[in-house]
């Protein structure tokens, strides 16, 4: 969310809401890399080409591989023509990579930091750029305690006068809650955690960032959104995907890693925060922050279990046979790593007393879907027991991708002379409403990275809190292998998961 | 004098004849009779109303392509109000889209109406009844605004559309639609529910974004309390385009309009005189650059084909050159664009106040 602040140009007023960056440097670390070509330039692309990014911004590719400045721009924009959301002008790409350069070293080479210090320093006086860099770590995490260690180093994280250096830090952010300490700790002595972003692109979807404008911009619901009116929450994040060729990175992630300590748990704390004092960065992870520690610690030895974790086995998706996890390229054959979780996770505060949050996460489920579904309580069973098409909860099932909406679902009264009640559905498509799409993700985020609005990116003690809660979950799991559960690849997932929700009298909402 | 279309030609083209009693019921038959996969959608009660016959297909066309991204209801009204014979008639249809990847359709619908003579006088009474209810009603009133007005009409509408660059002396309409919207100098009084909305102000949306760029430096910025002289090129017959935006401007500056000049002339907030030149150029149509001279520094917008090239320098040198996509300019692309934001346009009327005399 992004509060409208005054600008110096005069000509902004009432042209867009949000703050407009300065002029600056964005220095990509892991230039070459997968996220840098499918992503970062297209999204950067993007922005110039809607007049979005600030004149005089400087991209600075950084990677180890020798390469010119001429070859590297070559590479960029083949990929910026394959991944871009719209066609690449050539016109506009002419005058885009004109300030693209590459800076080749490796990423221990002090040296190498020191003369990127030197080329950003003769920019700052040539182009405008004011001492103002924003860093992006877009290598692999391993490379994040070297690239943090130089740049301090080399005095590249203090800003020449006038002038900013923050830092972009891409998930994971760290393994566990004494890794993403580490990592925490090596940022924080590089950099300022006011300047500090930690991205988390589902945070940069439209629907995330609606979550709140519908809970706290419309009177219905926030009346409703407590546990007097709302019997449990669903969560859920599904792909027919496998591991697409990320199997040495997955096999040492697993899901629970890889999603539900970023992605699902920051859509549970946007689902069940308190409304922020006010919609600055820091109001908003107050309440964020709080969710997390109101979350109920998973224990070893519970009475019953709260987690399933499963893992696919062969099976088919869309009408193909598919392999299973064990047979993918990358992964030993007697991996024990999930592809799948189901938990139930309960909040214990005032407003979430007895409110189960049901979060499902897989690969290789039927359909691509991330969704929170609201259901609510049932009405009194006094007026319509024992009627003919029986009576369905109200449920807010909020789209988060593909087909970004909302939809209600209620009882209504079918026509005809008896009284059959039935379910109808009440549907909103960003789609089809607005008529314009959204922005990529990464587009909003660097730009407000570039802007200084950090509202949208996780501060360090939301990543340790979620932390907290996931290593006590995995403390579970590691001492006991035979807890995984498999599932064949195609399916919703193993029973066990359906066996979590029935003992609340519950099922799984069918997506 | 108009060239005549053939009645029947131009009606066949927008819809089913339908009687004006049975309207809503013809239209529920339609659905009833279309397929699973079609959906009525609507957000917005969309009414376009015109004088001109011509006009009417490339408004259904128009429609088209708008609900696409906006299901609505339409309500195109043709009217003729200096026929000599009275008549309603009208006409429905929908216009379907497919959404995503699957075989599901959104449709639209549009209600066509032909008033002639006194019929037309009817007009307020044939909208209400047919718009969807609890949704906004936006209006597209495409002649000049008539010196009297139905009030009551007018009332209901939540959003006036209305395109000053295709009027001959845009001055008489906008300063009534600024009363009828209750908008004296200085903006709207906020009594109106009336929301004006000038599409040729948002079609110089792109040209003033692009403008803008120019000074996101903070070293651009300190030269903007130095302007020393403006120049805005326009297509021949677009001056108003010209003007409009040498208005905004002058109104992001705190400039004055310094009147009674043969050439137009600006005082800035430091009482420096500013002069302006206005120029047509042959061949292109609407905004085409502004130029904007400070002390041995020029920054200058300007438009060609599909995007803008926005240069600073010194003048005689080539200086630097940024490239941004321009968005296209037809009525549909703007049409779509207004539709697409909300919100009051304050300095619009800001930006009239200081050009009316040239408008």
């Amino acid at each position: 969310m992004n509060s409208k602040e005054p600008t110096a140009n005069p000509f902004r007023e009432g042209l867009s809401s949000r703050t407009v960056p300065e002029p600056c440097s964005v220095i990509i670390f892991g230039a070459t890399g997968d996220l840098t070509r499918r992503k970062l330039i297209p999204a950067l692309y993007n922005l110039a080409a809607d007049g979005n990014l600030p004149s005089s911004v400087k991209i600075i590719g950084f990677a180890r591989r020798s390469k010119s400045d001429g070859a590297f721009r070559a590479d960029l924009e083949e990929a910026t023509r394959q991944f871009s959301r719209q066609p690449v002008d050539d016109a506009v790409w002419e005058t885009f990579a004109d300030q693209v350069f590459y800076h080749c070293s490796e990423f221990d080479d002090l040296e190498g930091y020191r003369s990127l210090s030197a080329k950003l320093d003769a920019m700052d006086k040539k182009e405008g750029t004011c001492g103002r860099r924003l860093f992006y770590m877009a290598a692999g995490p391993d490379q994040f305690p070297s690239i943090l260690k130089n740049l301090r180093e080399s005095g590249l994280n203090k800003a020449p006068e006038g002038g900013w250096a923050r830092v972009i830090l891409e998930k994971p952010f760290g393994k566990d809650l004494p890794t993403a300490r580490e990592l925490n700790r090596l940022a924080g002595e590089a950099f300022p955690e006011a300047d500090t972003f930690r991205i988390d692109h589902y945070l940069g979807k439209e629907t995330a960032q609606n979550i709140m404008v519908l809970r706290f911009a419309n009177s219905i619901f926030e009346g409703m959104w407590n546990a007097r009116c709302i019997d449990h929450v669903q969560i859920l994040s599904s792909e027919p995907l496998g591991v697409e060729g990320r199997g040495g990175y997955y096999d040492k992630s697993g899901a629970l890693r890889d999603m539900v300590q970023n992605h699902l748990l920051q859509l549970l704390c946007l689902t069940a925060m308190e409304p922020p004092t006010d919609l600055s960065a820091n109001s908003i992870r107050d309440e964020k922050v709080k969710v997390l520690r109101s979350l109920r610690p998973i224990r070893r030895g519970g009475s019953l279990p709260v987690v399933v974790r499963g893992q696919y086995a062969e099976g088919a998706v869309h009408g193909k046979p598919v392999p299973g996890y064990r047979q993918e390229a990358d992964i030993p054959p007697d991996s024990a790593t999930e592809t799948y979780v189901a938990l139930e996770v309960n909040i214990d505060n005032w407003r979430w007393a007895g409110v189960p949050f049901f979060i499902r996460i897989g690969k290789r489920l039927p359909k691509f879907a991330t969704e929170i579904a609201v259901h609510f309580k049932a009405v009194p069973p006094v007026l319509f027991q024992g009627i003919s098409g029986g009576l369905d909860h109200n449920v807010l099932v909020i789209r988060i991708q593909p087909d970004e909406g909302v939809s209600l679902r209620m009882s209504a009264k079918m026509p005809g002379s008896s009284l059959r009640i039935e379910p109808v559905k009440m549907d909103f498509h960003y789609g089809t409403s607005f008529g314009k799409a959204s922005p990529e993700a990464y587009e909003r985020l660097l730009l407000d990275a570039m802007s200084g609005d950090a509202t949208l990116f996780a501060r360090c003690d939301e990543v340790e809190e979620a932390w907290r809660f996931i290593d006590e979950v995995r403390e579970g799991w590691d001492a006991d292998d035979a807890g995984l559960c498999f599932y064949p690849a195609g399916s919703w997932g193993p029973e066990e998961a359906d066996a979590l929700l029935a003992r609340h009298g519950l099922t799984w909402r069918r997506v | 004098m108009e060239a005549r279309v053939s009645t029947v030609d131009l009606f066949s083209r927008v819809g089913m004849p339908v009687p004006i009693a049975i309207i809503e019921k013809e239209l529920a038959q339609l659905w009833d009779a279309s397929n699973d996969h079609k959906s009525r959608a609507s957000l917005i009660n969309l009414m376009i109303y015109t004088e001109s016959r011509e006009s009417l297909l490339e408004n259904t066309e128009m429609i088209n392509a708008i609900t696409a991204e906006h299901a609505c209801r339409v309500l195109l009204v043709l009217a003729e109000p200096h026929h000599p014979e009275s008549s309603v008639r009208a006409w429905i249809g929908a216009h379907c889209h497919f959404v995503g990847k699957g075989d599901r359709q959104l449709c639209s619908e549009q209600i066509t109406f032909h008033l002639q003579g006194q019929a037309t006088e009817g007009l307020s009474n044939l909208v209400f009844s047919h718009l969807d209810s609890d949704l906004p009603l936006v209006l597209w009133w495409q002649p000049p605004i008539p010196q009297i007005v139905d009030e009551k009409f007018w009332r209901w509408v939540d959003r006036v559309l209305y395109d000053s660059a295709t009027w001959e002396s845009p001055a008489f309409s906008i300063r009534r639609i600024r009363e009828i919207a209750d908008c004296r100098k200085g903006g709207c009084a906020g009594t109106s529910r009336i929301t004006p909305c000038d599409l040729a102000w948002t079609r110089l949306h792109e040209s003033r974004f692009a403008f803008a760029n120019l000074f996101d430096q903070a070293a651009a910025q300190k030269e903007i309390k130095k302007i020393q002289r403006v120049r805005v090129f326009h297509g021949e017959g677009y001056r108003a385009d010209a003007v409009l935006f040498l208005g905004w401007l002058a109104s992001c500056l705190g400039w004055r309009y310094f009147s009674g000049r043969e050439k137009p002339l600006f005082v800035d907030a430091g009482g420096k005189k500013v002069p302006v030149e206005l120029e047509s150029m042959p061949g292109v149509a609407g905004f085409q650059s502004c130029e904007v001279l400070v002390d041995g520094h020029f920054f200058r917008v300007e438009r060609k084909d599909d995007y803008f090239r926005l240069i600073s320098g010194e003048p005689g040198a080539e200086g630097t050159a940024q490239t941004v996509c321009a968005k296209r300019e037809s009525n549909t692309d703007i049409l779509l664009a207004e539709l697409g934001r909300s919100g009051s346009h304050p300095l619009y009327f800001r930006s009239l106040d200081l050009i009316e005399e040239l408008l």
